[in-house]
């Protein structure tokens, strides 16, 4: 027999469930909408059309921190996201960590990630090499010298064939190695790089992206939107507890022909 | 143990075995799977893997590649491995966002062998199993770049699945550039 303190407290509970369901309706209907339309975003098309101009002002004073490397006699920058631009044009995609870019050969290679990415210098690309396989590891920085390419990674060093795809392993280097460090690009390729980045505008999917997520308010929309989602696991929780905890509930009916 | 408390355990034990169940298959949904290009090479030619070899793409067909065949960005150059009919190809294409590793394994043109060497999209990773990688072996890929068979799709991985297709073919329609000089090793 449930006590009168139990009573007491899942009555208080299912009041506060009722008040924290309401408070929190048009929201929970907001997610679950901007969710389904961002689960189709791709074959909506959304991440193709830039989103209401009213709301692009917001995005107005973003600015991003572009990671670049002078390789021959262009730059190559990596937004810090996924991809990576060639004296400001955007080449495509370009895994984290970029870990720097070199020209070798006519060509440039670029180190993203699990790729070496091949390139031209007018950003076309040549071809992508996955190497975190043949390296057991992603490369942290990649450098040239007169044999060819290098990478070092956290087990040693290796030169790179680009031809026949292998990667020697090659713990004393009998020369010296130029290892890529990052650089400043200058205002004009900044520009090129900030036309590039944002274009026409910011995509409906990125929008609702940061709508859903709360990002789109800043730093109090994400914790507004933690709120949330806390509100809603206790939604949740105390919504079974309150129907599993009602008095009878799992009382097995009794058989009317054994009552007869 | 009575009837009362054992049908009040019964929705909780479901909740629990649903949570660990979460626990245990959330990091799979999310990692990468990689299979080494030695290990495909392996797969297609046994013990004697040939040596890489370049293939430039001329402007034909890169138009081919994006107009006919829907790829993305193909790139310029790709490698590839053959040993008499048999060619050995490992290319990519985006599913979602990112980049899938695809590597496909032809015999006189017929598909023998399809495997995903590396996954990075967060969703559709289904595509690495045999039951849908297996679909494509004996497939043939006609004068128009178009599969001779159905492929079943996987709910929830219809980019993945598409970009599958799209490097079959690709890969395919490259191969089939390599004829002549198959065929003259084969003389």
């Amino acid at each position: 027999m449930p006590t009168k303190l139990f009573r007491l407290f899942r009555l208080h509970l299912l009041r506060w469930h009722r008040r924290l369901g309401v408070a929190v309706s048009l929201l929970l209907i907001w997610l679950a909408l901007s969710g389904i339309a961002l689960n189709h975003s791709a074959d909506w098309g959304l991440d193709q059309i830039a989103g209401p101009e009213l709301l692009q002002s917001v995005y107005s004073g973003d600015t991003i921190e572009f990671t670049s490397y002078r390789a021959g006699d262009v730059w190559v920058s990596h937004n810090g996201g996924s991809t990576l631009y060639v004296q400001g044009k955007e080449l495509g995609y370009c895994s984290q960590p970029f870990v720097g870019a070199v020209e070798f050969d006519g060509e440039l290679v670029a180190a993203c990630g699990d790729q070496l990415l091949l390139m031209t210098p007018a950003a076309e690309l040549i071809e992508s090499i996955d190497i975190a396989y043949d390296l057991e590891t992603m490369p942290t920085s990649i450098g040239i010298s007169e044999a060819g390419i290098w990478l070092r990674g956290e087990e040693g060093i290796y030169l790179a064939d680009l031809s026949s795809l292998i990667f020697d392993s090659a713990p004393h280097a009998k020369e010296s190695i130029a290892w890529a460090s990052p650089g400043l690009h200058g205002k004009e390729i900044q520009v090129l790089l900030e036309q590039a980045s944002f274009g026409s505008g910011v995509s409906l999917t990125q929008m609702l992206l940061d709508l859903h997520s709360g990002r789109f308010f800043g730093k109090m929309g994400t914790l507004g939107m933690d709120v949330v989602a806390i509100v809603l696991i206790l939604l949740a929780t105390s919504g079974v507890w309150v129907w599993s905890t009602k008095p009878g509930r799992f009382r097995r009916k009794k058989n009317p022909i054994e009552n007869s | 143990m009575n009837v009362k408390s054992e049908c009040f355990n019964l929705p909780l034990r479901i909740l629990r075995g649903g949570f660990l169940l979460f626990v245990i298959m959330a990091p799979a949904a999310v990692a990468e799977e990689y299979l080494s290009t030695e290990e495909f090479l392996h797969q297609v030619f046994g013990n004697e893997v040939p040596a890489a070899s370049k293939m430039w793409i001329s402007q034909e067909q890169r138009s081919v590649a994006t107009n006919n065949i829907g790829l993305g960005r193909p790139p310029i150059r790709v490698h590839y491995w053959r040993e008499g009919k048999r060619s050995a190809w490992i290319l990519k294409e985006i599913g979602k966002e990112k980049p899938i590793t695809i590597g496909v394994g032809l015999n006189a043109g017929e598909v023998e062998t399809v495997r995903i060497l590396a996954f990075r999209e967060s969703r559709g990773w289904e595509v690495k199993f045999p039951y849908f990688t297996d679909q494509f072996s004996g497939a043939v890929v006609d004068d128009d770049n178009q599969l001779d068979r159905r492929i079943d799709g996987i709910t929830g991985a219809t980019l993945s699945v598409n970009a599958v297709q799209k490097v079959v073919r690709w890969a395919a329609y490259l191969d089939r550039g390599l004829e002549p000089a198959i065929t003259a090793d084969a003389h």
